[in-house]
């Protein structure tokens, strides 16, 4: 997580031509804390045999 | 995946117009901008793993009960203010793509509503609507109406 930083969000949304306030700034760094925080937590182990399932087809 | 995906949909638009998007969209929406796509990627692999957890447990029930939001229902000024997060329950199905509903099973103190939801097997709506309707024929939940009061 340390590589989030609001500098890297600024100089990527300029980056993006999104034109963030300050406010809009802070609320996506803490949406983004949050998110990428659960995805660390739940990281799996084994990513061999993870490819999304084609369609709706629920994986064996 | 949601907020990388609904980027990617309103992307040229979020650009031409971020002013006209109310702040709480533009900035959901907007931080889609700023997954990667190794975390996107990883975020797939996640759901892939829950789907296949979730096929296992329905192996061994037709049905899944969970509660449909952890809070009773609130305010309409809640909702314009900080509203709590309504996907809590629902979001784990939508990210599986398993069939589920909601039915009223009670009332808090306060006499606020509450929702049940149920989860049923993949492609197995018609169990789960049969469980939904035998549940609301043994009580009465479903058929209470708020008092409306009229002033003029």
């Amino acid at each position: 997580m340390s590589s989030l930083t609001r500098e890297w969000i600024k100089e990527e949304a300029a980056r993006q031509d999104l034109p963030l306030t300050d406010a809009d700034l802070e609320a996506i760094f803490e949406r983004l804390k949050t998110i990428k925080a659960a995805l660390l937590a739940q990281r799996p182990a084994k990513t061999e045999g993870l490819e999304p399932p084609y369609a709706f087809v629920i994986p064996e | 995946m949601l907020v990388a995906e609904a980027f990617g949909q309103h992307a040229a638009r979020l650009r031409r117009k971020f002013g006209q998007y109310g702040f709480r969209a533009r900035t959901r929406i907007g931080a889609g901008a700023f997954i990667t796509a190794a975390e996107y990627q990883e975020a797939l692999q996640i759901r892939t793993l829950w789907t296949s957890e979730l096929r296992d447990a329905l192996q061994r029930v037709h049905a899944i009960v969970t509660p449909t939001v952890p809070f009773p229902a609130f305010s309409l000024e809640t909702q314009n203010t900080v509203p709590p997060d309504t996907t809590w329950g629902t979001i784990p199905f939508n990210l599986s793509a398993h069939p589920a509903i909601t039915v009223p099973c009670g009332f808090t103190a306060a006499g606020l509503p509450i929702g049940m939801q149920l989860v049923g097997r993949a492609f197995d709506e018609g169990t789960l609507l049969r469980i939904a309707h035998a549940y609301e024929q043994s009580v009465e939940w479903h058929k209470r109406r708020p008092v409306v009061e009229v002033t003029t």
